[in-house]
């Protein structure tokens, strides 16, 4: 399943600092984790048999972040070479609703979507995968 | 916390911060009595731990807006070496921005500028001889 926000905030929480992105293109969510039944050929069985597909896939989220400074980017950088776990956050603007995805990685290296923009910000997609994700709705 | 080298346009707006504190902190009854040239002189001649003393009590006292605060936390840094800007400034308590500003004015002290010219100066003194 794919879950799209606009009106959101986005944060980073590294090493114990948090970063908030106000200027947020988009965040997308794919989430490959789903119930399934199956039955036999002979068809049968009217209530199948339960089993969960896609639980070896992580969570990815993909979310574009307009002027980031040239210092986050490089922390960015530094992260996905590094392999480090970092945790992600987004709250929407609509109903308050977060959601929070923990111990995730960079899974591709931060991308500048223009080369011809300003050195001291630009626009950047980034890409984590996560299995450790969670949602809280505001009441 | 690392203190970045003082460039750039908001370079100039921390010595306005600097000197913001200083005239904040000359305006005190205790200070009251010298001009700002003597007060500054003297703030400039000291040790730089009373230095560090005063820019302290001034940071207390003097109100600063906030492009001020923004344009001095900008020449620090925080744990994972990010200058400090509104992705990360929520992540400072009141304590963590007293001792930044202390840091980037403590810097911005050891730049000297002469408010008054060396002729104005002769001038005066010898205006206050006759």
């Amino acid at each position: 399943m794919i879950f799209k926000m606009y009106e959101c905030d986005f944060g980073i929480k590294y090493n114990g600092v948090s970063y908030d992105f106000t200027d947020v293109e988009s965040l997308q969510i794919e989430d490959n984790e789903k119930n399934r039944i199956t039955r036999g050929s002979n068809g049968k069985n009217v209530l199948g048999l339960t089993y969960k597909e896609g639980i070896k896939e992580p969570k990815v989220w993909t979310v574009t972040i307009k002027n980031m400074s040239m210092e986050i980017k490089a922390l960015l950088d530094g992260i996905y070479k590094d392999k480090s776990r970092l945790d992600v956050f987004c709250i929407s603007r609509a109903d308050g609703s977060s959601k929070m995805a923990k111990n995730c990685i960079l899974s591709q290296v931060p991308q500048q979507l223009l080369i011809d923009e300003s050195p001291d910000s630009m626009n950047v997609a980034l890409m984590f995968e996560t299995f450790d994700s969670a949602e809280n709705m505001k009441t | 916390m690392k203190i970045l080298e003082l460039k750039g346009l908001k370079s100039l707006r921390v010595m306005n911060v600097f000197h913001t504190l200083m005239l904040g902190l000359k305006m005190l009854p205790n200070y009251m009595g010298e001009s700002y040239e003597d007060f500054l002189e003297r703030v400039e001649s000291m040790p730089p731990e009373d230095q560090e003393k005063m820019i302290r009590e001034a940071v207390l006292f003097v109100e600063l807006d906030k492009s001020e605060v923004e344009a001095a936390l900008i020449f620090s840094t925080d744990s994972n070496g990010i200058p400090i800007t509104a992705e990360n400034i929520k992540n400072l308590g009141p304590v963590e921005i007293m001792e930044r500003i202390v840091a980037v004015c403590m810097k911005v002290a050891e730049i000297k500028v002469d408010l008054v010219g060396a002729r104005e100066k002769k001038k005066s003194q010898h205006s206050q001889l006759t």
